[in-house]
């Protein structure tokens, strides 16, 4: 009976420890971000984060991209550090400049178009959805 | 006359190939001297370069060793402007359809940018002349611009050995076109990654509108695991120093039409300070300071990490405002509030007013006075 009393308390502390460590991993992630700020709106639309430019569709375009052309990257429709650091190693294939980030020119080179790709590009599905709309 | 005809046949093609081929002969020794012209004209600074090729049938040109000295010399004798090579590309697909957009290639460009006390006590600014030479160079009709492998280094002129060390930075401005239809619905682009003096590791991304009817732009900066023994220089004051902790600034500005609003939000982690010399009184300084930072973190377990949001507004509707120098000179001005706030707020007896005239403030429920943006001031 004495040996097996203590199961629970183990059990009790490593699912305390388990709470703690997910709560503080998820207070983490929310305190390393940028603070939010309102968003402005403008005829060529501007956004504070890659995130508010590139939907999760679209970044999982790219993400699709850098992983067929062998840069791993996860389906994650998120620009997280792994879609960074493959992003970064294309860019340094390429010789151009490894920011990390998916500029106009990166998307080019990945065989995608910034205008269908980008918030407020022309050959958006979205944009025509919208112009048809009014 | 036929005989006449035939010969004019002939002699027109050799003329229009002579001068061509004239034209390839003397072309190059012509745009060195139009260049060297050109930076002769930059006032405040001697300019030169090793070398210099253009190329027609791909329209290009390729200055090397390109060098820029302020004039008279100044203490450090370092140019203020170096770079490897400079390529710019132009489009003759563009140039027929009326547009003269370029693409801009940097390789290894270093700048150094002396900081020299302002007026009336006011912080220290890069040169004048500098800054107006930077504006002259024309900057629209960009399709892209890059940098790689650059240097930025922000030395303090008043404060011997003061230095801001950017490096390693790989930058990129795009779509930044002279007509609106040529934009295509898609904003102007800045992305720059680069390393903080030896830890800091800073991204950058920034949107703008530039047809908008005032300054539009929206971005955020993101600088993470800045070692603080990286800043001793700076954090060498009443004899504390801090040889552990490092610190994350996370920055987020949008402005519309001039009206700019933001925060930039400086976190320290697992800071110890300790007392620069054996003194006692510095030793119990010391103490006391480490203790603030324990009362004031987050107490995530491993981690001790200390965060506040400092709001940012200001007003960016002077006519002739420029869009670059005005968000870089924005997003220095947060930096520099963020980190000496954090270290003013955190570690009391840094800042003024002792321990517990900061240990007070800290918890005060009063919000931030708002950072100034105007990049004059």
């Amino acid at each position: 009976m004495r040996r097996v009393l203590w199961i629970p308390f183990v059990l009790l502390g490593a699912c305390h420890a388990h709470m703690t460590a997910a709560q503080s991993g998820k207070q983490q992630a929310q305190m390393e971000k940028p603070p939010d700020t309102k968003q402005v709106q403008s005829a060529r639309p501007v956004r504070t984060t890659p995130g508010g430019m590139l939907d999760p569709q679209a970044m999982k375009q790219i993400q699709a991209k850098l992983s067929h052309k062998g840069y791993q990257a996860p389906a994650s429709g998120q620009l997280d550090e792994e879609t960074q650091a493959a992003i970064r190693k294309f860019q340094a294939h390429e010789h151009i400049a490894a920011t990390g980030l998916p500029d106009f020119d990166t998307l080019r080179r990945l065989d995608l178009d910034p205008h269908k790709i980008y918030l407020g590009g022309t050959k958006r599905q979205d944009q025509k959805h919208n112009e048809a709309k009014r | 006359m036929a005989f006449r005809k035939r010969w004019l046949f002939l002699w027109i093609p050799l003329g229009i190939v002579g001068l061509i081929l004239l034209a390839l002969l003397f072309i190059n020794p012509i745009v060195a001297y139009g260049t060297q012209t050109g930076l002769d004209r930059l006032k405040g600074t001697s300019g030169s370069f090793h070398g210099l090729h253009v190329t027609i049938i791909h329209p290009g040109y390729n200055l090397y060793g390109l060098k820029v000295v302020e004039m008279p010399a100044s203490e450090h004798k370092e140019p203020i402007f170096y770079a490897d090579r400079i390529e710019m590309r132009w489009s003759w697909r563009e140039i027929f359809k009326g547009h003269l957009v370029r693409r801009v290639k940097i390789w290894n460009p270093k700048v150094v940018i002396p900081m020299r006390p302002g007026e009336n006590g006011k912080p220290a600014q890069p040169p004048l002349e500098i800054a107006r030479t930077l504006e002259s160079v024309p900057s629209a009709g960009l399709e892209r611009l890059e940098i790689v492998g650059g240097q930025i280094t922000l030395v303090d002129e008043h404060h011997e050995g003061q230095r801001v060390w950017l490096h390693d930075v790989n930058a990129t401005l795009e779509n930044l076109k002279t007509r609106k239809k040529t934009m295509e619905g898609l904003p102007v682009l800045v992305t720059v990654r680069g390393k903080l003096q030896k830890t800091g590791e800073l991204t950058l991304f920034l949107t703008a509108d530039p047809f908008d009817k005032g300054l539009t732009f929206a971005g955020s900066a993101e600088l993470r695991h800045l070692a603080l023994a990286d800043l001793h220089q700076f954090t060498k004051i009443k004899g504390l120093e801090l040889p552990d902790g490092s610190i994350d600034m996370f920055a987020s500005i949008t402005c519309k039409r001039g009206t700019l609003t933001g925060g930039i939000k400086p976190i320290l982690k697992n800071v110890k300070v300790t007392a620069a010399d054996n003194k006692l009184g510095d030793k119990i300084k010391a103490v006391l300071a480490d203790a603030a930072v324990k009362l004031f973190s987050d107490r995530v377990p491993g981690r001790n990490a200390v965060a506040t949001i400092i709001p940012i507004h200001g007003d960016l509707k002077k006519p002739d405002v420029q869009l670059l120098p005005t968000v870089l000179a924005v997003l220095r001005n947060a930096f520099v509030e963020g980190l000496s706030s954090s270290l003013t707020n955190v570690p009391p007896t840094v800042g003024k007013g002792g321990f517990f005239h900061q240990a007070r403030k800290a918890l005060s429920k009063k919000s931030e006075k708002p950072i100034e943006a105007e990049p004059n001031k």
